[in-house]
């Protein structure tokens, strides 16, 4: 594994997309910052993070769209497969790469509060914390753009991919508001996401059954809660939809100003999640 | 060292390797031969792990492929078709990346590239950026890639493809080296290649293994009867007079030599296993009769390969294998020049625009009759 991740943290660094990421990260935080807390004079440097984070929907695709597609396109993969690792552990030393390309502006943020501290009290607790919440965000995108990357070998399309799993994670909080809360909304919209998880596991197993199987059983169960109870479907997709918004869980996460685990958990589960799915994609590609 | 059972391959309804058996014995340099689209990659990325069989077992010196698949690779060292290099890595820096990732210890991995590199004879440009070195190069750090670890096998899938003819000698040579200690499988539908550093030929066509053996044994079972070519000097009376009274002759053709009026070929037909040149050669001189030629006429490697792999299949191969490599004319295929050294450049610029229009015939002469007939003399040579 650590051979893999030295070269792929080299390649980041040796050609300009490290560098870009960690310009963009740092550019908007430190506009962000100079507005709130030295213009606005807010002592609280993790109210700026929501906002740094809108970035991440381009930073974290420009560095993840080359991580398997360009093997594929170069037919690196070959090499890869031969070696004598595990898939998980190839995907893992990938993973880490990107993850310590973010820890350089995560790091250098960690000096903001210090430098907030010479002009008064700041709750360095607080700060830290949702720094860690960033950057756990950061690890759940690079998960999910990875497993885009793994599903091309174009590095663009990765990229595309990539931004449009974010910005779909981004409005998606605001699409479901647009929706009328009655129960049967919530039902019908239900009923559409399983739909598309059917097509899902059919694009991936390309097996009919087993997307039947998969819609049929999901369907079943949301028809019989519906007809349990039909009052508790009122509006259940806007807040469905609104747990699973990995930004909104930040904005939360840093105006609560507790540390909640929920939201540390949320992110890392997503970010194993999107890594498994990536072993499990680049394992498939010897099947087919 | 290699047992493959059953192995099969489907895309759908299309059979791409069609159940091959076969072991291969440690210490042989093997060669994998067949019409491009044969089904040779395929089998070699299925040896390898690449890709999943769709029925069928490898095992590697006991590992299977894929139950155990981290042990069995440690024994694999793969060149696949297209070198599996970084362009944006120096040499240096991507043997060192395979090394640590095949787990060689961190002390040994400095003297390790630098053998293989002296081996491959790149260390020379081990600074330079892999983008920036030829197709050769790039070949030959994807062979260095292969040896580190020193594995107890080397599979390489056309490992000479766009090399020119001193590169090509070399890397003949490294793989002869390395087949006196290692097990190698390398891959070709070159057949002089074969020819020339195989111990042990497998020629495969659309997906079945239709010949499995040595070259000597694989041209004896194919050679259909025991034929004699001569070429005398004489005249076809007396010929006929010496012919009828050598035992075993069962028939022969006379026809003029093109070369020189004076001299006959003679094509003998004669009874299986009767060993018959010596009193043929007798025969004459006592008449003194000049003999100019005396040898088994036997098939060539490659009228063997198209008697094996059907000559339709081969046609579609062919041109397809012609057409796609007619692109990358800079570098030349085989080892030796094309025949005829023309000079009317237009009409060559036309051939390589439109090489179906000058049909298979040329195509597959460039690939392969000059190669092969420097071997078939030779073997002559030997005969007489």
């Amino acid at each position: 594994m650590s051979a893999v991740y030295k070269k792929e943290l080299k390649a980041y660094f040796s050609n300009m997309t490290g560098y870009i990421a960690i310009a963009l990260i740092l550019v908007m935080a430190g506009i962000f910052v100079k507005i709130l807390n030295f213009q606005g004079r807010y002592p609280n440097m993790e109210t700026a993070l929501p906002t740094v984070s809108l970035i991440l929907m381009l930073a974290v695709p420009i560095v993840t769209m080359r991580s398997f597609a360009e093997e594929r396109h170069q037919k690196t993969d070959l090499l890869l497969y031969t070696l004598p690792l595990k898939t998980s552990q190839i995907v893992m030393g990938k993973y880490l790469a990107m993850m310590t390309v973010f820890a350089v502006p995560t790091v250098i943020m960690m000096l903001y509060p210090l430098f907030l501290s010479l002009y008064g009290g700041v709750s360095l607790l607080s700060a830290y914390t949702s720094l860690l919440a960033f950057y756990l965000l950061c690890g759940a995108m690079v998960a999910i753009c990875m497993f885009m990357s793994s599903l091309t070998e174009s590095q663009i399309i990765a990229a595309v991919l990539g931004v449009a799993a974010l910005v779909i994670c981004y409005i998606s909080t605001l699409l479901a508001g647009a929706l009328p809360t009655t129960a049967i909304a919530s039902y019908i919209a239900f009923t559409a996401l399983i739909a598309l998880l059917a097509l899902a596991v059919y694009l991936f197993v390309k097996n009919y059954w087993v997307a039947f199987t998969t819609a049929v059983v999901l369907e079943g169960g949301l028809l019989i809660a519906y007809m349990i109870d039909r009052s508790l479907f009122a509006g259940l997709f806007q807040r469905f939809i609104a747990a699973l918004s990995i930004f909104d869980a930040l904005n939360l996460f840093v105006s609560n100003q507790l540390v909640d685990m929920t939201v540390l958990v949320y992110y890392l589960s997503i970010a194993f999640l999107f890594t498994f799915f990536t072993v499990q994609t680049v394992e498939k590609r010897r099947w087919s | 060292m290699i047992e493959v059972r059953n192995l099969t391959k489907k895309y759908g309804d299309h059979t791409v390797v069609n159940h091959l058996n076969f072991t291969i014995e440690p210490g042989r340099i093997y060669g994998f031969l067949g019409p491009n689209g044969a089904g040779k990659s395929t089998t070699m990325n299925m040896i390898t792990g690449c890709l999943a069989p769709t029925a069928g077992q490898v095992l590697i010196d006991g590992h299977d492929i894929y139950e155990d698949a981290v042990a069995a690779r440690r024994c694999i060292g793969y060149l696949p078709e297209i070198p599996p290099v970084y362009p944006d890595m120096t040499p240096e820096e991507y043997l060192r990346f395979v090394a640590e990732a095949k787990g060689i210890k961190a002390s040994a991995v400095f003297e390790e590239i630098y053998r293989v590199m002296e081996e491959t004879d790149i260390t020379d440009m081990r600074h330079r950026l892999i983008k920036n070195l030829s197709k050769g190069y790039k070949q030959r750090v994807g062979i260095a890639q292969a040896m580190l670890g020193e594995p107890k096998l080397i599979i390489l899938d056309e490992p000479t493809v766009g090399l020119d003819p001193r590169q090509i000698s070399g890397i003949r040579e490294l793989i002869s080296r390395l087949g006196q200690s290692r097990t190698i499988i390398l891959s070709s539908h070159i057949l002089a290649e074969v020819s020339a550093v195989c111990d042990h030929v497998m020629i495969i066509n659309r997906g079945n293994l239709v010949a499995s053996d040595t070259l000597e044994n694989i041209r004896r079972d194919n050679m259909p009867e025991n034929r004699i070519a001569m070429t005398v000097r004489a005249n076809p009376d007396s010929i006929r007079t010496i012919l009828s009274d050598i035992p075993g002759v069962i028939g022969y053709d006379i026809a003029g030599n093109p070369e020189d009026s004076n001299l006959f070929d003679i094509d003998i037909e004669v009874e299986a296993d009767r060993e018959i040149r010596e009193a043929l050669f007798f025969a004459f001189a006592e008449k003194h009769f000049a003999v100019r030629k005396l040898a088994k006429s036997e098939l060539s490697l490659e009228e063997i390969f198209f008697r094996l792999t059907d000559a339709s299949a081969v046609i579609s191969d062919e041109e397809e294998l012609y057409s796609a490599e007619g692109e990358e004319e800079e570098e030349p295929v085989c080892c030796v020049p094309a025949p005829d050294d023309r000079e009317d450049g237009e009409e060559t610029e036309e051939e390589e625009k439109h090489p179906s229009r000058f049909g298979r015939k040329k195509a597959v002469e460039e690939e392969y009759t000059p190669l092969f007939q420097a071997g078939k003399s030779d073997d002559k040579e030997d005969e007489q």
